[in-house]
């Protein structure tokens, strides 16, 4: 674990920041959790265990390849919540590229 | 009056809904500035409209919907075309999703009736509902403290009056700790069973929507109407539909005896108010079924296992919000992208939700991932075995749901760590995927306190059975607080 | 160390767009968005709205099992999806559904080949992996990068199928990536899962280095011919850097078409980590051996299988029959002919020279092609009786390509009856002379008797031959026997 500057290397990773108020609560908060996650070190017998990412035993279903017969040509999908400008949705511009 | 009652009355004079409406938005009215159940309430001229139309279905229809007229509170997680969608957050303050999830479709369909959507902790991390970036919601049983969370203010609003139904989302206990803490039913079904399209994902593998009221016949009416396969979500169980309140019929009717474990670990950590109550439960079931002590010795573990899957999960389903699509504005003109997104997360999130995502982006960064993620995920097979051979032996599994009693707001804000370990009996379920209830049993100085069950997946019914056995006992059945 | 040894490694990544998909990859939205306004061929799940959630496009699946397939490669036995992050504003939900290997998940199919030729020598392309993974959306600017204030995007192409196929860094030169690179487009157009010509929907990342050098990635290149000359130029690039004693580094580059150059990309400070992990809202799809028969039974003959087909079935050469295979409609013109004729060697040159060269050179559309098989056959009849010299069949040849004339008709009206290349008839009356001693040495002592010799070469060529030119070459083979 990085000691020092964790919260720094967290916000890089997540890209979001914390503010100067909430920063020593969050560094001392993420100590203790993350000695939490160490409790599972205490847990033997796991080395020949496989992970368990599904808990139900489904096959994965697969959709026929049938279009929809219409397109959003109003935008009603975006035009409450994104900004729209002829169409295009307007983002920050992405540097070097 | 429970659900049952109210359809029958609407179904014969469908006019009586709007007196019930009226009655309704009176509690609210009344209570809703204490309690703050709801953060986007209907206003009722748009529900009057909403019925009006309704009633002009064909009366086989009518006849056929599961909940005719009947109000339904939503947590604020579930997407509701038209109706502002906000997870408690600041970053979808002003969301309007232009979509309905199947839930609510199928609520619509059977002639429910959404009339808010409700608090919750922001983005369903946390539980006390205290993250919510708006407000707090309070305890209608006592208001200087925390109705439980992330459901709270569903669960509230049942608890005081405002909605005779409500639905809830459990990740690690969301909808069975506000039930607990607010002395109302709630049920967290079997991984896969009810539809997750239009949910607003906190940790995929262990989310849930589940039924919320205030006596069990009531939560499985509203059980039937949501569960069911959705060929929209790809973890939806391809089982056919069951008619979960025949299901119960059949069962208070036969009455088998049960084998039940008493996982006696999580007696044991619980508080002695909450162990007398929680005993009452265990003498009414065990004088009739065969009860048997059964152990559980992980707790920490558990609780470690929850977080760093839940945080992982939440780290990448959080990572769709900034702001381009929907969500929050800030201006962006002449600023690059990253630093966009960053101050579009950094104002929209509150700290619960940015901490668990710096922390699960941590669990799954190359050099932790099989320290942390890869390890948790083993222990939840070894979870899902042992389980897996208890329910051989067993055919459910009690605990108190809570190990304490509702907090006054503000006491876990110093030791979050403390709130996460009291989520030790709720967690287990969402790791294995196995179907959980809450049922409300008795008052402890005046709060109340339930006992949670557990059975094998796709044995709701089990869990209906036995919720009624005891409600019939209790008498815990259609409470309302009076709020003061 | 002389720069001219150093061995040359190049390996590709290539992007296609399953373009003969109706719908796109995880939800039904129409795929062909090609030609609409920006945002409309979108839906909840394309657009990363909270609360949605993928479901799979069978198709897509069997397309993905069928490259794999034609390209030798080993299928898993399960096909994981895995969520692949980064944060850009094209991509709706700030990852990506793709494959990885890891603990418990891998690519959908590994461990390939593709056998390609490069002036008729055989070379094998390994290929690393198979990846089925969404396409994200398309950023715009108004005006250019540099002075606009903000990008415009445009999620049509947001979610539709892509392969993303890997090859080991098993190609030695720019040709010999193009020659890679047009053998899989065949592949893939031969398949029928892709229209490689639709714009966008063939990209390359390209991977070169020197031996004992840093890998450079050039990222994006739109077109085969594009790629050949971003290669070409690096090689001279990073030459020329070594060649000063200069050491080349790991990066990534830009290729930029107009300027004909490379440029470096910004590098990031941190390597990037995707945080790679199964995607808990897709279950693993079990693709045991039936699914996978099931899926290429309904296949077309694949490629390779063709070409063996070919070498066993008409004795061609691997290299003849794969040409033919590849242009999957002239391998069928050829079929059908071969019905009919039986010189397959000879039918198959005629079709992958000059007869392809004429298509080409007409640009011919091989959906309305106006000459037949039977054409083409009537044709290299007429050459094998030597009616036509092969100078004639030149000569018509493009006139039976472009408007599938009627051979014997127009031989008749042009007055090609008389068969008079010379090199045919020699052969004949050596054949004749050779069959028939006793005619010759009454020919040698008498001069009469040659008309005998002649009448037996009219009858060989069905009395097509020339009989001036015949006496002709008789007298001339005859003298020589004197």
């Amino acid at each position: 674990m990085q000691e020092g500057d964790i919260i720094s290397y967290l916000e890089k990773l997540a890209l979001l920041r914390f503010t100067e108020s909430e920063r020593e609560k969050v560094r001392s908060e993420v100590t203790k959790i993350i000695e939490l996650f160490n409790e599972l070190m205490e847990v033997r017998g796991l080395d020949n265990v496989e992970p368990l990412y599904h808990v139900v035993e489904i096959e994965l279903p697969l959709r026929d390849d049938e279009p929809l017969d219409r397109v959003d040509v109003d935008h009603e999908l975006l035009s409450e919540n994104a900004i729209l400008e002829n169409g295009y949705i307007k983002a920050p511009k992405t540097i070097g590229e | 009056m429970p659900v049952f009652k109210l359809l029958q009355e609407f179904k014969a004079d469908p006019m009586k809904i709007f007196d019930y409406l009226d009655v309704v938005y009176r509690v609210i009215d009344s209570v809703e500035t204490k309690v703050r159940s709801f953060i986007t309430l209907v206003p009722q001229d748009a529900i009057f409209k909403h019925v009006e139309k309704l009633m002009k279905e064909g009366k086989e229809r009518i006849n056929s919907m599961k909940i005719f007229g009947i109000p339904i509170a939503v947590k604020d997680v579930i997407s509701t075309k038209g109706i502002r969608t906000t997870c408690a957050s600041k970053m979808l303050e002003n969301y309007i999703p232009p979509y309905n999830a199947t839930v609510i479709e199928k609520i619509v369909n059977e002639g429910g009736i959404v009339i808010g959507k409700t608090n919750m902790d922001e983005f369903a991390m946390g539980s006390t509902t205290e993250t919510s970036a708006f407000y707090p919601t309070h305890n209608p049983w006592d208001l200087s403290r925390v109705p439980g969370g992330s459901s709270g203010g569903s669960a509230a609003a049942l608890a005081a009056g405002e909605a005779p139904l409500a639905l809830g989302s459990d990740t690690g206990g969301s909808i069975r700790n506000p039930a607990a803490f607010c002395g109302v039913y709630g049920l967290k079904p079997t991984y896969g069973m009810v539809s997750r399209y239009g949910l607003i994902a906190y940790a995929s593998s262990m989310d849930q929507i589940g039924p919320m009221a205030r006596n069990t016949m009531d939560l499985a009416i509203l059980l039937n109407v949501i569960a069911g396969y959705d060929p929209k979500d790809s973890t939806s169980l391809p089982i056919s539909a069951r008619d979960y309140v025949s299901l119960l019929k059949e069962l208070m009717y036969k009455e088998p005896r049960l084998r039940i474990g008493l996982v006696k670990e999580l007696f044991e950590n619980s508080s002695e108010s909450v162990r007398s109550s929680a005993y009452k439960a265990v003498d009414i079931l065990c004088s009739y079924h065969e009860c048997v002590p059964v152990s559980l010795p992980y707790s920490k573990q558990l609780v470690a296992t929850y977080y760093i899957i839940a945080m992982a999960e939440a780290s990448s389903n959080l990572a769709r919000f900034d702001g381009v699509r929907y969500g929050l504005k800030i201006s962006f003109e002449n600023r690059g992208w990253d630093e966009v997104y960053s101050d579009v997360r950094t104002k929209g999130f509150g700290y619960e939700v940015k901490k668990r995502i710096a922390l699960g982006a941590y669990i799954l960064s190359i050099g932790y991932r099989d320290m942390y993620y890869i390890r948790a995920l083993k222990f939840r097979r070894i979870l899902k075995e042992t389980f897996d051979k208890i329910f051989k032996s067993v055919d459910a599994v009690i605990s108190p749901t809570m190990p304490i009693l509702p907090p006054k707001l503000g006491e876990f804000f110093e030791d979050p760590l403390r709130m996460y370990l009291a989520d030790v009996n709720t967690v287990i379920a969402n790791l294995i995927g196995a179907p959980a209830i809450s049922i409300p049993i008795d008052f402890y100085n005046g709060l109340p306190v339930a006992i949670q069950i557990m059975s094998r997946q796709l044995t709701e019914e089990m869990l209906l059975y036995l919720s009624m056995q005891l409600e019939e006992k209790t008498g815990f059945r259609n409470i309302i607080a009076e709020v003061h | 160390m002389h720069v001219n040894s150093l061995e040359v490694l190049i390996g590709l990544e290539v992007h296609v767009q399953l373009t003969k998909l109706k719908s796109k990859l995880f939800c039904p939205t129409p795929a062909d968005y090609r030609k609409s306004p920006p945002n409309t061929h979108v839906c909840p799940v394309c657009l990363g709205l909270p609360g949605t959630l993928p479901v799979v496009n069978k198709k897509a699946i069997e397309y993905a099992i069928a490259v794999a397939k034609a390209l030798n490669c080993e299928i898993s036995d399960r096909l994981v999806f895995v969520r692949k992050h980064y944060f850009y504003p094209d991509l709706p939900k700030n990852y990506q559904i793709s494959q990885y290997i890891g603990p418990g998940f891998t690519a959908i199919a590994r461990n390939g080949y593709v056998k390609i030729f490069v002036d008729r020598n055989a070379k094998v392309v390994r290929i690393r992996r198979v990846n089925i993974e969404e396409d994200p959306g398309r950023i715009v600017y108004m005006g250019s990068i540099e002075t606009s204030p903000y990008s415009l995007v445009d999620y049509n192409r947001s979610g539709v199928a892509l392969l993303e196929i890997v090859t080991e860094p098993d190609m030695a030169s720019p040709r010999e990536a193009r020659a890679f690179l047009e053998k899989l487009m065949a592949i893939l157009e031969y398949l029928g899962v892709t229209d490689p010509r639709e714009e966008g929907a063939f990209r390359v990342d390209a991977n070169i280095s020197f031996k004992g050098f840093g890998r450079v990635e050039v990222k994006n290149i739109g077109s085969v011919k594009d790629v050949e000359k971003a290669l070409t130029y690096e090689i001279i690039r990073q030459k020329k850097i070594v060649e000063q004693g200069g050491s080349i580094e790991r990066e990534t580059r830009h290729w930029n078409p107009d300027r004909g150059v490379t440029i470096p990309l910004r590098s990031k400070e941190y390597e990037e980590d995707y945080r790679y992990f199964p995607d808990p809202d897709l279950p693993p799809l079990r693709m045991n051996r039936d699914f996978i028969e099931r899926v290429i039974s309904t296949l077309p003959e694949l490629p390779d299988n063709r070409i063996a087909r070919f070498t066993v079935q008409y004795g061609l050469d691997e290299y003849r029959a794969t040409v033919l295979v590849l242009n999957k409609w002239l391998a069928d013109f050829f079929e059908d002919a071969a019905k009919i004729y039986n010189n397959y060697k000879k039918l198959a040159d005629l079709l992958i020279t000059d007869f392809l060269r004429w298509i080409n050179e007409y640009e011919l559309s091989p959906e309305n092609l106006k000459v037949k098989p039977l054409h083409i056959v009537k044709l290299l009849r007429l050459w094998d009786e030597g009616t036509l010299s092969v100078k004639m069949v030149k000569e018509i040849l493009p006139q039976v390509v472009k408007e599938g004339i009627d051979i014997e008709a127009y031989v008749t009206a042009s007055g090609y009856v008389k068969i008079i290349d010379r090199d045919y008839l020699r052969e004949i009356v050596e054949e004749v002379l050779r069959e028939n001693p006793k005619a010759v040495q009454d020919a040698l002592s008498n001069p009469k008797a040659i008309n005998y010799l002649i009448g037996l070469v009219m009858k060989k060529t069905g009395g097509k031959a020339d009989p001036q030119i015949t006496r002709e070459l008789i007298q001339k083979a005859l003298e020589k026997l004197r």
